[in-house]
């Protein structure tokens, strides 16, 4: 029952405090004029009645203020209260809080954009079903030097058929042309097996996400279509299903639409189409990608060791060795690995730097601006409110502003995160779902209230230290700046920030090095003025037919006679594009040791022009000609370092090498190409005529002078006059191939570099502030050194003497703590060492000078003071 | 103003109020004539912690208030005792003279044995 009338006497507290406040004020005026008569009819004046009223009575504001506090809510009334005088006092001197809440918004923009990013990647689940349950398969591939590979038709369904902790299913490559259109169009697909959709088991937007078991064996042509794809060719007619698409040149009837976000293995497959496994002389050489989901309560670790016992069988797929692993991985895992991981754990702590610069920041100008508040807090002081009292209104000042440079912040992270997208390279899955959603307007909130908080508390703590006495002891302005402690505390503040900003500078310094580093190096082929793009046909339908011959010299012939275009080189893969397979050999010598493992090496069907317009220069031999025709026998070209490995002293011209089931003879010998850019060395290399070994896909490359907007029309005018159906895709500069070869690094570059600028900027505005208020404060001082003799020159010595002090601790410390940090940047920094000397000197010398030019200033602006003035000023 | 004034006993200062609303309704300022008539001038209350006690009270249940109207005209709040408020008062009596008995025993002794 007590309780029940105290919770309502609070509440009525909380809502009614206005009419309270009255009512209170009213029950105190009646006891005064009470006490008031009752001294008048003791014989008292009015003057004197009234006095001893009031003395008998006490403080009336105190009187006011105790009874509030035994009847509020205590903390949630104080805290409306202090909220409502927060806002009226912020609004009446607004030039230091719109500061703070810039720079708070700088850090809370930064904080909520990099969110955005790790929420879209690494906190949120997989879009899929039960996305912790799927896994992914793969084979190890110890010799290439690549870590793993796909699986051959045999060996995933060896495991299928054996494995009773997975569901299993397999997708290929099901790329297809979009073809009786205007403007074929080249569209993203998988063929899948026909439990895919029951494993992965996306929600259908119309008709179904799944294909009947006869339809996938027959190989039946019906296809699952992207939303995306229906959005775009069909206007969102829901009446699509039944209909057909020509894909290939074939048609094929839609079963179903599947939503955006369900889509697998990324966001812009267009379609689905059946992979009929059992036929397996149709797709013998096929690479499949496996899918699977575990099943109820098996743990990856059982079903990784359950696979690895059933292995691939005997012989395992085409490349006839048993030896390989069987590796198992979750799917969330395969997509944002760990050193994915590791790099958004770098650029969160870069984040935190800045928002506890710009936190700094927020602090030292508080710091200033309670400094001249001192008169106030001690008459509150005197009105009886405590410590605690004080310090809950000056946070709560300090949070609103936290508040306030959130909202401003939102608007700077709508920017941030169009440019973060922008930035984002395009092999990083679900970038389409970074966006400033409400988990992240949330994360803002919650930002923004740290950053009051912690920007408000040496403030707070501070100014309320002292109380009245120091201000009844007649301080005057020498105590406005808040005495040497608060200078102490600002100083330490500024040397925090040029610290911190100095330890992202440098590693932002390292990364950018690494990575002009790694675009910098020689690639083994000439890469000015060179287009690259490539050209898809369709997949025929049975491999026995001859699936390119004549069409590709023809469209060879087309771009060759084009002016302006001075070379076309055709590969079934070009360097820095991340096509290309990889086969094993073996050569003469290698055969008589068939005990041994076959060596691998990657191997290329290129043009007859290839090597001329590519410009790798041929070292023996001779490279292809329009003479090597299919009939005749097998000719290939090795690269160097594949002739070095297996014939460093004699000339591998004329020897033997067999490979993919054929015997080839080598004609030629060229130099390296790194295939991969600068991040692995170049591999061995075959490389075989196309018309010898054909391929359906190619990639060209034009050398030519023309720019990208001449010259793409006229090389798509070329190739549709042989076959207007037929889409280029993928086009891209070689230079634009090669920035974009590491985009890992570029991105991490890019990400501190811009963290790091915006840190080095609010440091070095920092370190302004507390000079100016400074020497603003020291003003007498200088006006009596002036006095006394001192010139110009040697006031701006003593200032900038002080704000030299100050920026050399912080960036000591800064430097302590960048040699400790920098090797966890190492797997970014493309060799380049840690303890680089240039970077380290450059960019301290630079954040050095900046801090110093911001002294400069008002040193200079201090000595110009007349001495006359600054002392009548006091 | 007497000379010797005695500042209440904090915590003294609600059995007082109890006691003296439990003879009748009062507001603020008659609470506090009446304990300084009653203790004979020896008891001054500084008027305004009346008032935080009262809210404390209040908020506790042990007295209502109410605004009504004195013999003069005047609008005054009136606080009047709760059933709760005269348990409270027995209560603390008890203590009371619980503790100032624990006092006498001790200064009435004069060594040995109690």
């Amino acid at each position: 029952m007590r309780l029940l009338t105290e919770a309502r006497e609070r509440l009525c507290a909380l809502f009614f405090r206005d009419r309270r406040e009255q009512e209170l004020d009213e029950e105190l005026r009646f006891h005064l004029e009470m006490e008031e008569a009752a001294n008048l009819r003791k014989g008292l004046d009015l003057a004197e009645a009234r006095r001893q009223a009031a003395i008998t009575f006490g403080g009336v504001e105190r009187v006011k203020e105790e009874v509030r506090d035994a009847r509020g809510l205590g903390l949630v009334e104080d805290l409306v209260r202090d909220l409502r005088y927060a806002v009226r006092r912020l609004g009446r001197a607004p030039l230091t809080p719109v500061l703070v809440v810039l720079s708070l918004a700088i850090g809370v923009a930064v904080a909520s954009t990099m969110f955005t990013a790790l929420d879209a990647f690494l906190l949120r689940p997989l879009p899929y079903v039960e996305a912790d349950r799927l896994i992914r398969v793969w084979l190890s591939d110890p010799e290439t030097g690549r870590d793993r590979r796909n699986l051959s038709v045999s060996d995933y369904e060896h495991l299928r058929e054996r494995s009773r902790a997975v569901d299993l299913a397999a997708y290929g490559a099901g790329g297809m042309n979009l073809t009786g259109t205007d403007v074929p169009e080249r569209l993203e697909g998988v063929r899948v097996t026909s439990n895919f959709f029951r494993v992965v088991a996306p929600v259908p937007l119309l008709g179904r996400t799944s294909f009947g078991d006869e339809e996938v064996e027959r190989g039946e042509r019906v296809v699952v279509i992207s939303q995306g794809l229906w959005q775009r060719h069909f206007g969102e007619d829901r009446r699509v299903l039944g209909q057909t698409i020509q894909l290939d040149g074939q048609p094929y009837t839609i079963v179903g639409v599947v939503r955006d976000e369900f889509q697998f293995p990324h966001r812009w497959i267009d379609v689905y189409t059946p992979l009929p496994v059992a036929a397996a002389d149709l797709i013998a050489a096929e690479e499949l990608a496996i899918i699977g989901r575990l099943r109820a309560g098996v743990s990856t670790e059982a079903a990784a060791l359950e696979l690895k016992h059933i292995g691939t069988g005997s012989g395992g797929g085409a490349t006839g060795d048993g030896g390989a692993a069987v590796i198992l991985m979750r799917l969330d895992r395969t997509l944002f690995n760990d050193a994915f991981r590791t790099g958004a754990a770098i650029c969160s702590v870069a984040v935190i730097f800045v928002l506890l610069i710009a936190c700094s920041n927020a602090a030292n100008l508080l710091l200033v601006r309670a400094a001249t508040r001192r008169q106030e807090i001690a008459v509150r002081a005197a009105l009886g409110a405590g410590r605690g009292r004080l310090v809950r209104q000056l946070l709560t000042e300090s949070l609103v502003l936290g508040v306030l440079g959130g909202v401003v912040g939102v608007v700077l992270a709508y920017w941030g995160v169009r440019g973060l997208v922008g930035i984002m390279p395009a092999d990083i899955p679900m970038v389409e779902r970074i966006a400033l959603d409400r988990r992240a307007l949330i994360f803002t909130l919650g930002v923004s209230l740290f950053a009051g908080a912690v920007s408000g508390v040496a403030p707070a703590f501070h100014t309320t230290r002292r109380g009245i006495a120091s201000i009844s002891r007649g301080a005057g302005r020498r105590m406005a700046g808040g005495g040497v402690h608060a200078s102490g505390l600002r100083s330490a503040i500024v040397v925090t920030e040029i610290a911190l900003a100095l330890v992202l500078l440098i590693g932002a310094g390292l990364l950018i090095k690494g990575y002009v580093r790694a675009t910098n190096t020689e690639l083994g082929f000439e890469t000015d003025n060179l287009l690259t793009m490539r050209v898809t046909l369709p997949q025929p339908r049975d491999p026995g037919a001859a699936s390119t011959p004549e069409l590709l010299p023809r469209v060879e012939n087309q771009l060759n006679r084009l002016t302006g275009v001075h070379g076309v080189a055709f590969s079934d893969a070009l360097p820095l594009t991340r096509w290309g397979s990889s086969v094993r050999y073996r050569t003469a010598e290698v055969r008589e040791r068939s005990s041994e493992a076959q060596p691998a090496a990657e191997v290329r069907s290129v043009s007859p022009g290839f090597f001329d317009a590519m410009r790798i220069g041929v070292r023996q031999g001779r490279g292809f000609t329009a003479e090597d025709r299919p009939g005749d026998p097998p000719v290939v070209v090795v690269n160097a370092t594949l002739a070095r490995t297996h014939w460093s002293d004699t000339s591998p011209i004329g020897q033997s090498i067999e490979y993919d089931g054929r015997m080839a003879r080598i004609v030629g010998v060229v130099d390296d190409v790194n295939e991969w850019g600068s991040a692995a060395p170049p591999p061995r290399t075959i490389y075989a005529p196309l018309a010898q070994r054909p391929a359906w896909s190619v990639a060209i490359a034009v050398r030519s002078d023309l720019p990208m907007d001449a010259l793409v029309p006229r090389l798509r005018a070329a190739v549709a006059r042989e076959d207007p159906n037929l889409p280029l895709t993928e086009i891209a500069t070689m230079d634009t191939l090669i920035r974009e070869s590491q985009p890992r690094n570029r991105l991490m570059a890019r990400l501190l570099g811009i963290s790091a600028s915006v840190a080095a900027v609010l440091a070095v505005v920092g370190v302004y502030g507390v000079m100016a208020y400074n020497t603003e404060r020291r003003r007498s001082e200088v006006g009596i050194r002036m006095a006394v003799g001192a010139r110009a020159r040697d006031i701006v010595v003593l200032m900038l003497g002080h704000g030299a002090r100050v920026a050399a601790v912080g960036v000591l410390i800064g430097v302590g703590v960048a040699v400790g940090v920098a090797r966890f940047l190492a797997a970014f920094m493309n060799g380049v060492s840690p303890f680089d000397l240039t970077i380290f000197a450059g960019v301290t010398g630079l954040l050095f000078s900046a801090a110093i030019a911001a002294c400069l200033l008002p040193a200079l602006r201090a000595a110009r003071v007349a001495p006359l003035t600054a002392l009548r000023a006091e | 103003m007497a000379q010797d004034r005695t500042d209440v006993l904090q915590g003294t200062l609600e059995l007082l109020i109890l006691k003296v609303l439990s003879l009748e309704p009062m507001h603020g300022w008659g609470i506090a004539q009446r304990i300084q008539q009653v203790s004979r001038d020896t008891f001054q209350v500084n008027h305004g912690s009346l008032y935080p006690a009262l809210q404390k009270m209040t908020g506790k249940g042990w007295v209502t208030a109410e605004w009504r109207t004195t013999e003069n005209n005047r609008r005054a709040r009136y606080y009047t005792l709760t059933s709760a408020g005269e348990k409270q008062l027995a209560t603390e009596r008890a203590e009371w003279e619980r503790s100032t008995s624990a006092v006498n025993w001790i200064l009435g002794w004069t060594g040995g044995s109690a």
